[in-house]
């Protein structure tokens, strides 16, 4: 039992910083062991911001916990809306693995076949995003669509950010499943740059030009590319050649740069 | 928003009635999401906190967002505590170290002209001092600011030299030397 106690002058004095050192360290030193004296010191407290700290205390406590996914997008630039609303995520998590899921077929079936289908496939595959995302948080299967169909929000800059959220991740188990099948991660995993480029791009024009021209535009830009790549150069391999690759990651770079650039302006705009 | 606040309003309401729950029996129901338990923990231990803190950081909204961000942080991990050591001394060990997330994240802080008042002191107190507490005090409180705050963050606050360099915002070498420095001259002083 501690049978000193600090008077609450002496408190008071070490609360207002008016002691040296030595005495503030035995103040302290004794408020860490002993209940009375911290039930004094606490009459010289800031109340009103103790009151201030408690109710925003309560207000996070309450506040849902954002998610790592979220963390990432708003890292690369996104409003902390959007980023709940493209990855919203705890309730939609069935529908994005879905989504994760159908991609991932699509590419690991791809090596496996030969002529005409592969050529389609890597035509169409990095379109694949947008549409298969659009699929999977569709009113069937996402438990937010009321709630997204209610918000003043275009439905298809929700597509584009939830595909931002859902290509890394098929990228990485396509990047796994590929070890295992003949030709190498290299082949199935080919389209991915392409893909996350042309749904950057749109999320990046849309602002200025709508939704809807740009992808239709980037998406007729994209087919008439590979198209001509198979006709041109006899396979449509050539439209993912190491060249077109570095374009594809060099457009991503450039849309990350201006996204963070325009945050505020995409901050208002949600 | 409203229960507890209540509380914070009468600190007498807390302390040394042995009727009142103990802090471990607090902390091991604020880990069960008991909200009357945190409600009382912030009551009897965020004064005192908000106090110490102020004595670490002059700017009243730093010291408010890191006593918030430990409260959060008790909230999270009331469990890790473990019923290792006391109470008050975990709590501090997270407040400091909050303060210290958030001066790090403010470059244009200066931790030690915000955490020391200079005081100048009479003769006579001088000599009441070295009555109180003999001359280990008097050699504490001759040392340089920069020591002191070296020795307070170190010694005090229990704090590694990273955490005490990250807080003074100087090379953690620096820690080391006017450790090295303080130590030496508490030595003199006391041989």
């Amino acid at each position: 039992m501690i049978a000193w106690h600090a008077d609450a002058q002496l408190l008071a004095a070490y609360a207002d910083g008016l002691l040296d050192l030595a005495r503030t360290t035995s103040v302290e030193q004794h408020l860490l062991g002993c209940g009375t004296c911290r039930a004094t010191v606490a009459a010289v407290a800031d109340r009103p911001l103790l009151d201030r700290v408690w109710a925003e205390t309560l207000d996070v406590l309450d506040r849902p916990p954002v998610s790592a996914a979220e963390r990432i997008l708003t890292a690369v630039g996104l409003a902390p809306s959007a980023a709940r609303l493209a990855s919203k995520a705890s309730s939609a998590q069935r529908a994005w693995l879905w989504s994760c899921a159908l991609l991932a077929a699509f590419a690991i079936a791809a090596p496996r076949t030969e002529g005409w289908v592969i050529m389609w496939f890597l035509v169409l595959a990095p379109l694949v995003p947008v549409i298969g995302v659009a699929l999977a948080y569709g009113p069937d299967t996402d438990p937010m669509h009321e709630v997204v169909a209610a918000a003043p929000y275009s439905r298809l800059r929700l597509i584009l950010l939830r595909s931002l959220l859902v290509i890394p991740v098929t990228g990485a188990l396509v990047l796994v499943t590929g070890l295992t099948v003949p030709g190498g991660p290299t082949m199935s995993a080919l389209w991915l740059l392409p893909g996350l480029a042309l749904s950057a791009m749109t999320l990046a024009l849309e602002a200025r030009l709508g939704a809807l021209p740009v992808a239709a535009a980037l998406s007729l830009a994209w087919i008439v590319f590979a198209v001509g790549a198979r006709v041109g150069t006899g396979t449509v391999m050539t439209a993912y050649g190491p060249a077109v690759q570095l374009v594809c990651l060099t457009t991503l770079v450039a849309v990350a740069a201006f996204a963070a650039y325009g945050r505020h302006q995409a901050g208002r705009s949600s | 928003m409203g229960h507890g606040v209540d509380g914070v309003a009468n600190p007498g309401a807390t302390g040394s009635n042995p009727s009142d729950p103990t802090d471990a029996t607090l902390l091991s129901a604020v880990a069960g999401a008991d909200r009357d338990a945190f409600a009382v923990l912030y009551t009897r231990h965020a004064p005192w906190l908000q106090v110490r803190l102020r004595r670490r950081c002059g700017d009243p909204d730093v010291v408010a967002e890191a006593l918030q961000d430990t409260f959060v942080a008790v909230w999270r991990g009331a469990g890790r505590w473990g019923r290792r050591g006391e109470v008050p001394a975990w709590l501090w060990g997270i407040a400091i170290r909050r303060l210290i997330d958030l001066l790090a994240r403010r470059p244009s802080h200066d931790a030690l002209t915000a955490a020391s008042d200079p005081v100048v002191r009479s003769a006579e107190e001088q000599v009441l001092l070295g009555v109180e507490y003999g001359d280990a005090a008097g050699a504490l409180n001759r040392l340089s600011p920069e020591l002191q705050a070296v020795v307070r963050a170190t010694v005090l606050d229990g704090l590694t030299t990273r955490e005490a360099a990250r807080l003074l915002h100087i090379p953690q070498g620096t820690v080391k030397t006017r450790m090295a420095r303080a130590r030496s001259l508490l030595r003199q002083a006391l041989s």
